[in-house]
């Protein structure tokens, strides 16, 4: 009996390691995740109650980073309003996420009259200034931050279409597609269930960024008061507050606009990244 | 000859598109105050419609019995006639509202859209000419920082830093005089900018780099022109394509931070009185706006596909050999 010796070929692969910036922008995004489930429970005062004596003051060792208008403690609401800074967005991405999913992918594979209507529908949307008609629609409904997400879900859509579409055009030509058709499964499972697994690294990445704009978009509606309901402790809402009392303790505006910033920032790299890192991994580097 | 024939056909059929869209613009406008809570009557005159009397006249004035297409039918008739109603806050009427305030509006927005060209383009190209090098990353970090930072919060951050911390400039208003007012404006329009800066940075870089791989500009380089007159005579010229088409949305994105920049620096114009209009839902005045704006977009869009046409000669008409 000769054993026959199977040697595996040696694969060499380059381990190619997240980068630096993209493992600090990770870690933000944790610890702004950690704030919002697990922060209330560590935090020594509550967001809601005022100390009297310290109106608008400077940070401290018992206020680190000073009170805000009411007296109420700038770091508490900041990490309360974790909360609703990710939440609102990460809806918007995500339905952003499921129905381009169901509808780009379709409007690719199948072409013809899906596409053409589609994609009649996304060019008008592209074309509707996003913000200005969520902020006039919240305005007249009287609805506050779900509708706001909700027009924003919507408003949303267009780009993810357009961007699954196109990568659903760009696989449809290749020979896995043709060999499923061929081996007769059906339209239904090519799409959903091969291609969908092709373009959803591209999907993601798109979301990210979806993510970070939703974040800007709701945190301006809030500024302008027409988010997240007074008094709720809301990065954009504090904002506004804070902005009334810049003399006083800049931190009430500054810190909660920083947050915003970095968290943006961060989700907008991360989005960026990953759209990189799908070419790569497309062009077989 | 053929080609200037199927330019004028297409502007044409564009132009006239305009008016369905304009009738379904207006449409959308005028339900706008039946879709208050509580119905036009609350819409019109706030929320405290108690007396009947007020009720029933608000009811006469408006033609709230009548059918909703001949209520539509009125409205229209009198927004045609430049009578957008009254607003409800202040009982001016909208139209002499909106005429006063539209100046800063146009002057604020020009100098976003004109710094964020002066300093988008020049770095976006400079970038990929400097591809992976120093510049480009810096370039490349600006942008994203630029497009993910919310124009308020830097509007905050410069008016704490140049305002109160350093007092260089204005804290706010317009003051009064052409060179006071044009100093009032410097910092606002800079926050202006950066929205579209980062967009337009973005666009021209990934363009430039396109460009430069493309077939004309091995064969330019292999007869002998110089590198920066390729540069600057092809391949700058080519890629600003996709800057004209994505200019529809950098004008919208500049017109949105308009209504944030205005209200950080209390600066009284169509986006300050539309923040004042939401915070004291007047309708009359909101409506007024949303003509206004929607109208405005639909003729950028319209301007921007016509200027891409008539610009790029690859572009041909149905119709046309």
């Amino acid at each position: 009996m000769t054993a026959i010796a199977v040697v595996a070929p040696m694969v060499t692969r380059r381990k190619k390691r997240v980068p630096m910036g993209i493992m600090l922008c990770f870690g933000f995004v944790l610890v702004v995740v950690l704030a919002a489930f697990v922060g209330p429970h560590f935090l020594t005062r509550t967001a809601n109650t005022p100390d009297p004596f310290n109106l608008g003051a400077t940070p401290t060792a018992g206020h680190w980073l000073g009170t805000d208008e009411l007296g109420r403690d700038v770091f508490a609401r900041l990490v309360i309003g974790a909360y609703s800074a990710l939440i609102g967005p990460f809806i918007i991405a995500l339905s952003g996420l499921i129905v381009s999913g169901f509808v780009g992918i379709a409007a690719g594979y199948l072409g013809g009259l899906t596409d053409m209507v589609t994609m009649r529908v996304v060019d008008f949307m592209i074309a509707l200034p996003g913000l200005l008609l969520t902020i006039v629609l919240v305005t007249v409904v009287q609805g506050g931050y779900w509708v706001a997400v909700l027009v924003l879900s919507v408003l949303n859509v267009q780009g993810d279409i357009r961007l699954v579409r196109g990568a659903t055009l760009a696989q449809r030509s290749l020979a896995y597609v043709e060999a499923a058709r061929v081996v007769g499964i059906s339209r239904f499972s090519i799409m959903y269930r091969h291609i969908a697994r092709n373009v959803i690294t591209i999907l993601l990445a798109n979301c990210a960024i979806d993510f970070a704009g939703a974040l800007v978009a709701l945190a301006g509606l809030s500024f302008l008061g027409l988010g997240a309901p007074p008094g709720t402790p809301d990065w954009g809402l504090m904002l506004t507050a804070g902005q009334q009392i810049l003399f006083e303790n800049p931190f009430a505006s500054l810190a909660p606009g920083l947050a915003v910033v970095l968290l943006a920032v961060s989700v907008n790299l991360i989005g960026d990244w990953l759209y990189e890192w799908q070419s790569r991994v497309a062009s077989g580097r | 000859m053929r080609r200037a024939q199927g330019l004028r056909a297409y502007a044409v059929r564009r132009l006239l598109l305009l008016v369905p869209l304009v009738f379904l613009i207006s449409i959308v406008v005028f339900l706008l105050v039946h879709m208050v809570p509580g119905g036009p009557v609350a819409a019109l005159i706030g929320e405290h419609a108690t007396n009947t009397a007020t009720i029933d006249a608000i009811r006469a004035r408006y033609h709230l019995n009548a059918s909703l297409p001949s209520q539509y039918g009125a409205w229209v008739t009198q927004v045609v006639h430049g009578n957008l109603g009254t607003s409800i806050f202040t009982s001016q009427s909208v139209a002499s509202e909106i005429r006063q305030r539209l100046p800063v509006s146009v002057v604020l927005n020009a100098i976003g859209l004109a710094l964020a060209l002066l300093i988008g383009v020049p770095l976006g190209s400079l970038a990929a000419a400097r591809r992976g090098g120093r510049l480009d990353r810096m370039a490349v970090g600006l942008a994203i920082f630029l497009s993910s930072t919310p124009n308020f919060v830097m509007a905050i951050a410069l008016l704490y830093l140049l305002c109160i911390r350093v007092t260089i400039f204005p804290l706010g208003g317009l003051g009064s005089g052409f060179v006071d007012e044009a100093f009032h404006l410097i910092l606002p329009g800079i926050v202006m900018c950066i929205g579209p800066l980062g967009f337009v940075t973005k666009i021209t870089r990934a363009s430039m780099l396109e460009q430069r791989e493309a077939d004309y500009v091995a064969f330019a380089r292999a007869r002998g022109i110089s590198r920066h007159r390729i540069y600057r005579g092809y391949v700058l010229r080519n890629a600003l394509i996709p800057l004209l088409t994505a200019s529809g949305l950098i004008i919208v994105s500049a017109l949105t931070a308009t209504v944030f920049v205005e209200d950080v620096f209390g600066i009284p114009g169509l986006g300050g009185l539309l923040v004042t209009s939401i915070e004291n839902t007047d309708i009359p005045v909101i409506q007024g706006l949303v003509l206004l704006i929607a109208i405005w977009v639909v003729l950028v869009n319209v301007a921007v596909d016509l200027c891409y046409v008539s610009i790029d000669p690859r572009v041909t008409f149905r119709g046309m050999r």
